[in-house]
């Protein structure tokens, strides 16, 4: 793993220095710093001329939360308040919603312009189980900034890991992989080339990302280098062979940095159907599961949630307001929320917009 | 155009077209969701004898999305624990060579189950296990984890890993 120390103690906006050092062609800015008595961290960080986008990431220990608060420019402009999103139909990033490891990826979407250069302040709040904001929280904060403005295009880095006995299925590797096949041709669609590695992992039951197996996720992620997303392939999701989770991603966008959330995870059983063996139709919505999750991983919210009321804040994704018009419109659309199917046969899921190929291109781990 | 490069063949269950009642479509789209589609959530649905009922149907006649039939499996083992026709849908998944997947469903539910209705299922997850190596594979470690001491010296008692992997 390539780190190299770059520039030293930038000022941080509480008295401590930050470090940033250069790593998998990434600029990172670490600190922890601990909520004072209304639960807040303020912290600034430098924007360079040659910097593109970044993706910011806060993590607090044990059943703590933390919220992206705001997120201010170097004009002094708050373009990202999770006060007035909170308050909205439309979704824009994940990192203003409660969880242990919070990230926000900026500039979102090319309406949001160039990433300007200079002084930028993040205020994060951390808060109890309750979401009642909690003091005195130690909380790790990373920025990662790339150098790549070319947002038509660019490649993501995806490692699939094999877990709980899954690398010892031939049947389950093989279906894994040509999957990817597919998966690939997705993302080409928005000008995404995607690489995949395959890896095994020895320890097998694993729960969401997030829930319960924060230093597995770590080693998972640490397991791979930087820009990569991590994709865990296991027999079943640990907590859910009850039913009603397929795959996860670890945040929306999800976090580069390891941490416990750093990974989608993808129950393999479930989605090779009644006799564990997948044939075609199952092999096109596996590959499609993956790709949606990883979308939520770079970025994507779904065009419109199961209530038709809730909706992504993508131009080009037509906002839709009963299930008819909803899977007319929408439901070819890979982040589209559940398949259209009959008993027997799924329409195939695999548009991405413009719009949603623009938040993808913006996410750090693109280059 | 996507061309799965892998050559599969298999037998597909006898698929219905579409839900035989308003009832099998509310559970089946239920089922269907990519998040949050629980056995908790279909329950109220109906009277529990149809929606069992709703749900063998589900698990033998959908084959679409995947995780649909998968999680009514799921559910129809989950109401096993007091239900003898969700009892015996269950043990003959486990003694049929089509549905592996489906009898897997069932040992990842033997836990919610009261140990005199697990361990039968058990025994039987145990006699498909010796024929069918990949069922084995996968349902060994759950019968092992189990929270019945019995299930789990079943469980303990199948060989590891696939034969010829190394
Ligand atoms: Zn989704």
């Amino acid at each position: 793993m390539r780190m190299t120390v770059m520039v030293l103690a930038l000022a941080g906006a509480i008295g401590c220095d930050l470090v940033e050092e250069e790593e998998d062609g990434l600029r990172r800015v670490s600190t922890s710093q601990t909520s004072d008595a209304q639960g807040t961290v303020s912290f600034t960080f430098n924007v360079a001329d040659d910097e593109d986008a970044f993706l910011l990431t806060a993590e607090v220990p044990g059943n703590g939360y933390a919220v992206v608060y705001e997120l201010v420019d170097p004009d002094g402009e708050t373009v990202v308040d999770a006060e007035k999103l909170w308050t909205q139909v439309t979704s824009r990033t994940g990192g203003v919603y409660p969880a242990g490891v919070v990230s926000v990826n900026w500039p979102i979407q090319a309406s949001d312009g160039d990433l300007k250069a200079g002084r930028w302040t993040a205020v994060i709040r951390t808060t109890d189980a309750e979401y009642y904001y909690k003091p005195g929280v130690e909380t790790a904060i990373d920025v990662l900034k790339k150098t790549d403005n070319a947002f038509a295009d660019g490649g993501l880095d995806i490692r699939i890991f094999y877990a709980g006995g899954v690398d010892q299925d031939p049947a389950f590797v093989a279906s894994t992989e040509a999957a990817t096949e597919y998966w690939k041709e997705m993302y080409a669609n928005i000008g995404l080339e995607a690489d995949f590695t395959f890896q095994s992992w020895q320890n097998g039951a694993l729960p969401p990302p997030g829930e319960g197996a924060e230093a597995e996720y770590e080693a998972i992620a640490n397991a791979s280098s930087l820009s990569t997303v991590n994709v865990v392939i296991v027999p079943s999701i640990d907590g859910y062979e009850g039913g009603g989770l397929y795959g996860i991603a670890g945040g929306i966008p999800g976090p580069l940095v390891p941490t416990g959330n750093s990974a989608v995870t993808v129950d393999a059983l479930t989605n090779a159907g009644p006799d564990m063996v997948f044939n075609d139709a199952e092999l096109q919505l596996y590959g499609e599961t993956m790709a949606h999750e990883v979308g939520h991983f770079i970025g994507l919210f779904h065009p419109v949630e199961t209530d038709y009321a809730y909706f992504d804040a993508v131009d080009d994704t037509p906002q839709c307001n009963n299930r008819n018009s909803c899977e007319a419109d929408l439901g070819g659309n890979l982040m589209f929320p559940y398949p259209v199917c009959t008993f027997s046969s799924c329409v195939q899921q695999d548009d991405l917009s413009a719009g949603q190929g623009e938040i993808a291109q913006r996410y750090a781990g693109v280059d | 155009m996507w061309i799965i490069p892998l050559a599969i063949t298999m037998a597909t269950p006898a698929a219905a077209a579409e839900p035989s009642s308003p009832l099998s479509d509310a559970v089946w789209r239920q089922l269907s969701e990519r998040h949050g589609a629980t056995c908790e959530a279909v329950a109220p649905l109906g009277e529990p004898a149809a929606v069992r009922d709703a749900l063998i149907e589900v698990a033998t006649q959908a084959t679409m999305p995947p995780w649909a039939p998968v999680n009514a499996a799921k559910c129809v083992a989950q109401l096993a624990a007091t239900d003898d026709v969700a009892l015996a849908a269950a043990t003959g998944w486990l003694g049929d060579a089509e549905l592996g997947g489906l009898a897997l469903a069932v040992v990842q539910q033997l836990s919610a189950l009261p140990a005199d209705r697990a361990l039968p299922l058990a025994t039987a997850a145990a006699e498909r296990a010796a024929t069918d190596a990949r069922f084995g594979l996968y349902a060994r470690p759950v019968l092992v984890g189990s929270v019945h001491p019995e299930v789990a010296a079943i469980g303990a008692a199948l060989p590891t890993g696939l034969p010829g992997v190394p």
